[in-house]
């Protein structure tokens, strides 16, 4: 039996997903979904899609991020059933939104001119580019000394070193014991992996 | 029955090598489908009515076992080739090997939606700041307050060093920058690259003492895309332009590459 709630009731929640999406407490930013359960309810992820309607004409959105072990990107947080009690059936096989991470990002894309607002360079992106499109070409994961080998092949010799390492220090990238670097939490949530690399094969298509 | 010895030896031959072969594709040294699996299943098939002794069941088992790790091996490559992240390597490195950084950050951003995070100070890290910063060494009550402390070198701060000899240092350190600039600039690493590696550190360190009490600017060649310093006449007390942070690390192989 479902109950139909009031305005006020969602309003009340949609301010506390909000505050828990956008105000940093950890080291990452964002909020887990069994954190969003305990704070706003087990109704969190229909707030989740009120709380996304309202960000839309701000050009944000709400995104579902899955993390370790398999690098798996959630769908559009409209596009997901409303709770998870009420997607039990179509749940199976699949991991539970009270797993995931829930980040508020960018609905469309920056322009270049906009880059110095975030304080990057277009050396520093292309690194990104670069380290996340190899790392994705050899399976998840890549040597560091590949991924600082190709990257000298097109930026200055000591901006590699101090790029990937701020890469590293900001999430896009995490090394492991071997000495394997792989995408880290940020990559996951703010890059379109596919889109990228469709972005790169397409381009060869048109050159 | 010397013949039959012979044809069981050669038959133990075969099934070794096709075990060896399987073996060589589970390690990933053979292309998984260069292997005929089916081939291999009628050669152990016809094989089988040669066998009496257990060990000779028991290599003919391994062998169905080394065929298996084969399916296994050519399940995974379908499975990685059909996801949707899946890309041939060969053709994504060629890829990024031909474009320029502009074009690669140009098509970055139009796959990048970045995280929108606040970040507030809260009255708890400010009780930790202050806490930090009163326990600092040279900063209990009534120290600092002195005209000019303020511009004072940390590590005198920290009371490690003498005040006037890292001023003096600077001092030095800035003259010869004039020197070498000429009324223009100097590259970072041909200043700074001393004969030793102690050496070199030591006028990292102190250059960028230079650097942020305004006696030279730091700036980017836009030619070689390096770091140069452009000495001022005289120190710049109050900055004009806001500063940045620059993180330049003075590895040993960098300094060995600038020295010889």
């Amino acid at each position: 039996m479902s109950v139909r709630k009031g305005k006020a009731y969602y309003a009340r929640k949609v301010k506390k997903a909000a505050h828990l999406l956008f105000f940093k407490r950890h080291y990452r930013p964002g909020a887990k979904g069994w954190e969003l359960k305990k704070a706003v309810g087990p109704d969190y992820l229909r707030v989740l899609k009120i709380l996304d309607g309202l960000l839309r004409p701000l050009d944000l959105q709400v995104k579902q991020v899955f993390e370790a072990p398999v690098p798996e990107v959630g769908p559009e947080i409209a596009a997901l059933p409303e709770t998870p009690a009420e997607s039990q059936e179509e749940q199976k096989g699949r991991r539970s939104p009270d797993e995931a991470r829930y980040y508020v990002v960018l609905r469309s894309t920056l322009e270049p001119s906009e880059l110095k607002y975030c304080g990057w360079r277009i050396d520093d992106l292309a690194a990104l580019a670069i380290s996340i499109a190899l790392i994705l070409a050899r399976g998840g994961k890549a040597p560091r000394a590949d991924v600082e080998g190709f990257l000298r092949k097109k930026l200055p010799g000591w901006r590699v070193r101090a790029g990937l390492e701020r890469l590293i220090r900001s999430g896009y990238l995490g090394e492991d014991e071997e000495g394997m670097l792989y995408l880290d939490w940020r990559s996951l949530a703010e890059v379109d992996l596919k889109g990228l690399l469709d972005l790169l094969s397409k381009l060869e298509l048109n050159s | 029955m010397a013949g039959g010895e012979r044809r069981l030896k050669e038959a133990r031959e075969r099934l070794e090598n096709i075990i060896q072969t399987c073996r060589e594709v589970e390690a990933g040294k053979l292309d998984p489908f260069a292997v005929p699996v089916e081939d291999l299943i009628e050669v152990i098939r016809g094989l089988f009515s040669l066998w009496r002794e257990p060990e000779d069941l028991s290599l003919d088992a391994r062998a169905l076992e080394a065929i298996s790790g084969v399916v296994k091996a050519q399940s995974e490559w379908v499975k990685k080739r059909s996801t949707k992240l899946y890309r041939d390597p060969f053709l994504v490195e060629e890829r990024l090997e031909a474009l320029e950084p502009e074009t690669l950050a140009s098509i970055f951003l139009k796959a990048w939606h970045p995280i929108v995070e606040l970040e507030q100070l809260t009255l708890f890290s400010l009780e930790r700041a202050l806490t930090y910063w009163s326990e600092l060494p040279g900063r209990e009550e009534g120290a600092g307050e002195e005209e000019g402390a303020a511009e004072a070198p940390m590590l005198a701060e920290a009371g490690e060093v003498v005040f006037e000899e890292i001023q003096e240092a600077l001092e030095t350190l800035w003259a010869e920058l004039k020197e070498k600039a000429r009324g223009g600039s100097v590259h970072y690493w041909d200043f700074i690259a001393g004969e030793t590696y102690a050496e070199t550190v030591r006028r990292a360190y102190l250059t960028s003492f230079l650097v942020t009490y305004g006696y030279a600017r730091l700036e980017v060649d836009p030619l070689s895309e390096e770091f140069v310093l452009r000495p001022r006449r005289r120190p710049l007390r109050r900055p004009r332009e806001r500063g940045t942070s620059v993180v330049i690390p003075i590895t040993c192989e960098e300094w060995l590459s600038h020295v010889s």
